[in-house]
């Protein structure tokens, strides 16, 4: 969070530079998400590989990813038109609160306590997100592929989860 | 110099920074529901920004999906070519079949007069991403510069309907497929001809709405568009008859759409539906006349004309 970003204007240019490479990877991700769905298996079920990115980075590098940077990103998904307009900005920012509102209890966890947790919370932003569709469109989506694509985000999380820690180490290097 | 906040003041200011944003992005919820159109260009905009940018990205995913998909193909290699030969055979009984009735048709046409509308063209457009998401289907499809697509011009394949255009751009248009939950598409039962609405649901099946009780839909019907509206062209195939029951009917898209890569756009031309109708001389408001007024939205002058 910002109240641990160092004062020196040196090391404050570095985290503006890491800040503005965290959110091009996000960019990236997100686009990624979209091209997922290029693949039949994941046809309107992509991975939400962009909520995992932000769970990550929220949960180990909180002061590089501030709440402001994550709302621009869920922006940025929502006119590519991922979600209905404005959903992907309130999940992805409610992600990141919720995310870094836990970090405390579960970062020194065991990596099975780190995943059971973050699919608990993915699982409760498929529910936000179901309900958002149903208030916008008193209709119910496809329930399976909602279940799918929560799941297949689920199961994801330990290969991110490994490239992500395996990044962290070479950039830190 | 001012001082920066610290400790215990800090951490709430940077708590209340959090929930502005979290109530933003809320916010934005009912403001993407509002559908402004403001909105929708500048949401088809930044597509058309980011699509080359998209492709790029798409293409390792793309090359990872046919790596699968020719695996999958070698495995079932033996079982593909017995079923191409049957399909084969049957495709030549239909090819006979075709020829028949295309004959009975011709000559069916001269005898009741049937003009086939010529006010529409197509070109082709590839589909360059896919929904990828079970709340919004829509795609973008490139269809090159200089092409006049415009909104609810009708997307087809060789096998029906795909959607219809929701917003254009330069290059790239935004497709909204038949079953996205805000499509409509005006149809008729193929055998009874009985209309209806054929309405997406943001699901693999479609639901025939606002169908007569009368009308008594079969299994593996097909449902054609209508033309009624005006907007797409009658006789596109939508999509077959899959589930009837008493309160509903679902309906499978002819068009895998799953599995889109090329497409046709049919345009219109000028002297259809845009040209012939002009929403301003029919819907203009009353002048604002200060005489003496007789009933709400009348005015002795008008009355007097």
């Amino acid at each position: 969070m910002s109240e641990h970003l160092p004062q020196s204007p040196d090391i404050k240019v570095g985290y503006v530079q890491h800040r503005f490479l965290v959110a091009f990877g996000c960019a990236l991700v997100i686009l990624l998400e979209r091209a997922f769905g290029h693949w039949v298996l994941f046809f309107d079920a992509s991975p939400l590989l962009s909520y995992l990115y932000v769970g990550f980075l929220a949960l180990y590098f909180p002061a590089i990813l501030p709440a402001s940077i994550v709302c621009l990103l869920g922006l940025f998904a929502d006119f590519l038109a991922l979600d209905p307009f404005g959903v992907r900005t309130f999940t992805l920012t409610g992600f990141y609160l919720l995310v870094r509102w836990r970090a405390d209890q579960i970062i020194d966890e065991d990596f099975i306590t780190i995943w059971s947790q973050m699919a608990l919370y993915v699982m409760a932003i498929a529910l936000v997100r179901l309900a958002c569709y149903v208030g916008l469109y008193v209709s119910f989506p496809d329930l399976l592929s909602l279940a799918y694509q929560t799941g297949m985000t689920i199961l994801i999380f330990p290969i991110l989860f490994v490239i992500g820690k395996s990044l962290a180490a070479i950039l830190q290097r | 110099m001012a001082r920066k906040p610290t400790g215990k003041r800090a951490q709430n200011s940077n708590h209340v920074s959090q929930l502005v944003i979290l109530l933003f992005g809320f916010l934005l919820i009912f403001l993407g529901k509002a559908d402004l159109l403001f909105m929708r260009e500048a949401q088809m905009r930044f597509n058309e920004l980011m699509t080359p940018l998209q492709k790029m990205v798409s293409l390792p995913v793309e090359a990872v999906e046919t790596m699968f998909e020719g695996a999958r193909t070698v495995a079932s290699l033996r079982a593909e070519a017995n079923r191409l030969a049957a399909e084969n055979k049957r495709l030549r009984r239909w090819q006979r079949r075709a020829e028949l009735l295309e004959s009975e048709n011709r000559q069916l046409r001269t005898v009741t007069g049937v003009i086939v509308p010529q006010d529409r063209r197509a070109i082709t457009a590839r589909a360059v991403t896919a929904p990828g998401s079970g709340f919004v289907h829509s795609i973008q499809v490139e269809h090159g510069p200089n092409i006049p697509v415009r909104r609810g011009d009708p997307v087809v394949t060789a096998d029906g309907l795909v959607g219809f255009v929701i917003s254009t751009g330069a290059t790239y248009s935004t497709v909204l497929l038949l079953s996205d939950i805000n499509a409509r598409i005006p149809v008729i039962l193929s055998r009874s001809s009985w209309p209806g609405i054929a309405a997406g649901r943001n699901t693999s099946l479609l639901q025939l709405e606002f169908l007569p009780k009368e009308a008594k839909p079969a299994l593996g019907e097909l449902v054609q568009t209508s033309g009624h509206g005006g907007v797409l062209p009658a006789g596109i195939a939508v999509g077959r008859v899959v589930f009837v029951d008493e309160d509903s009917v679902r309906l499978e898209p002819v068009v895998d759409l799953r599995r889109l890569s090329y497409v046709s756009i049919l345009l219109r031309d000028d002297e259809t539906i845009d040209g012939i109708v002009d929403a301003d001389a029919f819907f203009s408001p009353l002048r604002n006349v200060t005489e003496k007024r007789l009933l709400e939205g009348f005015n002795t002058k008008d009355v007097l004309q």
